[in-house]
């Protein structure tokens, strides 16, 4: 969907970017980190050309982003920032129809699909309709931003640190949505932030950055488990390393299906370290497993959790 | 300030209703009020300003303001426009030097330049106001397009708006507000500046204020400058809620 050739972006003399090459396959979830300085912000950017780049090559559905016009490029990416950027003089539904109206779509078609939107991203819910941003929470403010970049059914969502200013009750909330709008739409998401926890949570792949290098990609597992190098090591965490993992995988990849276990059973969708946890209050070494209607599934053994 | 009415209260409390009634009551009814002007002034020969009527000299005068704030407003807010564009941005510190400058010139001295050149009339008039008007608008429009955070700008450039639509969907409409602002200084001033144009020979309110002075008649004074500051005080009011109306959503 999205690759980058050896491409390069020089600010004042420093190399911001330096020769990076990655590729983002459609319907992942990539998460862009690295301590700040690293250039990630600068690449998600150079991505929507909000920067141009200095040599290289980034493609975008096998094109390059050079040879599409700017403005037609950025209408197939949504764009949400840190701040939400959104227009303070026009209510959530003029916002969220942003670029719909840009695209000049019917009145009825972009009616549709703004009730669609607040629906998706439970602001309809809140009355949040016909108010002004600054008459909202940063949470709502947020979800505003991520429904106005999703308005025009975009091939990917550009994300630039967007829960970075929330607070932490807040962050985990909308990442939870986020997570679930990423498996129900199946977009194509690249995401920047500096929180390896939030990364480790959300990404289905993790692209670290440091001083515009590429130090290392792969799925969260990957950089837990064998990590290229100790500034990855220390980056995704030292301490608690398979805490970490355990807060990765659920319950459902390692239930043995079939088996029923007494006391009430945890949802399959559910952590390990939940699980786990659940076992420590309860002092007890196996847990039932449900499925989301509740049925039992299965039996989690502390053994299958240990075991790689 | 602003915002004070807009929408709330009845309609008949509005004070810019009230005022505008007064403006024309008395430019229309002011010869009914000569034999208070007599009384006031029992030694004058002729206590009432008569060559033109005073529905004429207020017409005369709201056009002049009109024009020339127009002219003000397009070239105002076009040079404004122009120096916060990347284009424009070398071109900043000579047009608000030249701007300043023709702030600075005393409305009377750019009359009396303008004579020579253009002769009598309407038209040195409409050029020194025009000139003397410009000033606020471009500070304004400049301050205002300024102010637009700059993560709103992001958002719209990210989103896939052309420089054209952002400036006149998001930069123009966030601005407005400090624009009209300036648009409102302006156009007071005008109102005012626009009674000195009739010594260069244009009909306006100014008229029976010049004669008066010229001839010391007290009362042609007085009813020049009565009715020039009653209509500026409409015209501010009409402002301020036109102001209030652009920043409704600000409220609540």
């Amino acid at each position: 969907m999205i690759s980058f050739d050896s491409v390069s972006k020089n600010f004042g003399g420093a190399n911001v970017v330096d020769r990076l090459s990655f590729t983002v396959e459609a319907g992942e979830f990539a998460v862009l980190i690295g301590p700040s300085g690293s250039g990630k912000s600068t690449t998600l950017k150079m991505i929507n050309r909000l920067i141009d780049r200095d040599a290289g090559v980034i493609r975008f559905d096998g094109q390059d982003v050079q040879a599409v016009a700017v403005e037609a490029l950025r209408r197939r990416m949504g764009y949400v920032i840190q701040s939400g950027g959104l227009f303070p003089n026009w209510t959530v539904e003029r916002n969220i129809a942003a670029v719909p109206s840009l695209l000049r779509w019917s009145r009825a078609r972009i009616a549709e699909r703004v009730e669609a939107l607040l629906h998706l991203l439970r602001l309809d819910e809140e009355g949040c309709r016909g108010r002004y941003p600054h008459q909202l929470s940063g949470g709502q403010q947020q979800r505003v931003g991520v429904a106005r970049a999703l308005a025009a059914d975009p091939d990917v969502l550009l994300m630039d640190e967007p829960f970075g200013a929330l607070d932490p009750i807040t962050r985990e909330a909308l990442q939870v949505e986020i997570a679930r709008i990423h498996a129900e739409t199946g977009k194509t998401i690249v995401f920047v932030t500096h929180d390896m926890q939030e990364a480790l949570k959300l990404a289905s792949r993790i692209v670290i950055l440091d001083h515009g290098r590429l130090v290392q990609v792969g799925t969260p597992i990957e950089l837990l488990t064998a990590p290229a190098n100790d500034f990855v090591r220390e980056f995704v965490g030292q301490d608690d390393p398979g805490g970490r993992l355990l807060a990765i995988e659920t319950v459902a990849q390692r239930v043995r299906a079939g088996e029923v276990a007494p006391g009430p059973p945890i949802a399959a969708s559910a952590t390990l370290r939940q699980a786990l946890s659940a076992m420590i209050v309860r002092h007890e070494d196996r847990i039932g497993v449900a499925d989301p209607a509740g049925r039992p599934i299965g039996t989690l053994y502390l053994a299958d959790i240990v075991r790689r | 300030m602003s915002g004070r009415r807009a929408g709330k209260g009845p309609a008949w409390a509005n004070p810019l209703l009230w005022t505008g009634a007064a403006f024309v009551a008395l430019v229309v009814g002011m010869p009914a009020l000569k034999p208070l002007f007599a009384a006031l002034f029992p030694y004058l020969e002729r206590p009432l300003y008569t060559q033109e009527s005073f529905v004429a000299l207020a017409v005369a005068h709201v056009e002049l303001v009109a024009a020339s704030s127009a002219v003000s407003v397009l070239v105002g807010v076009a040079a404004g426009v122009f120096v916060t564009q990347p284009a424009g941005v070398d071109f900043r510190g000579l047009v608000e030097t030249l701007v300043a400058i023709g702030q600075t010139f005393p409305p009377v001295a750019v009359l009396a330049m303008a004579v020579p050149v253009i002769g009598f009339g309407m038209w040195p008039a409409l050029i020194a106001l025009a000139l003397y008007g410009l000033l606020p608008i471009v500070e304004n429009t400049v301050a205002g397009l300024e102010a637009v955070p700059a993560a709103v700008r992001e958002a719209g450039r990210g989103l896939g708006m052309s420089r054209i639509g952002l400036l006149y969907r998001v930069d123009l409409p966030l601005a407005a507000p400090v624009i009209v602002a300036g648009i409102r200084t302006s156009v007071i001033i005008n109102i005012g500046t626009a009674a000195i144009a009739s010594t260069v020979g244009a009909t306006t309110l100014g008229t029976p204020i010049i004669l008066g002075l010229n001839g010391a008649n007290v009362a042609y004074v007085l009813q020049g400058a009565v009715v020039v500051g009653l209509l500026a005080i409409v015209v501010d009011l009409g402002f301020e809620q036109f102001t209030a109306r652009l920043q409704r959503w600000k409220r609540g």
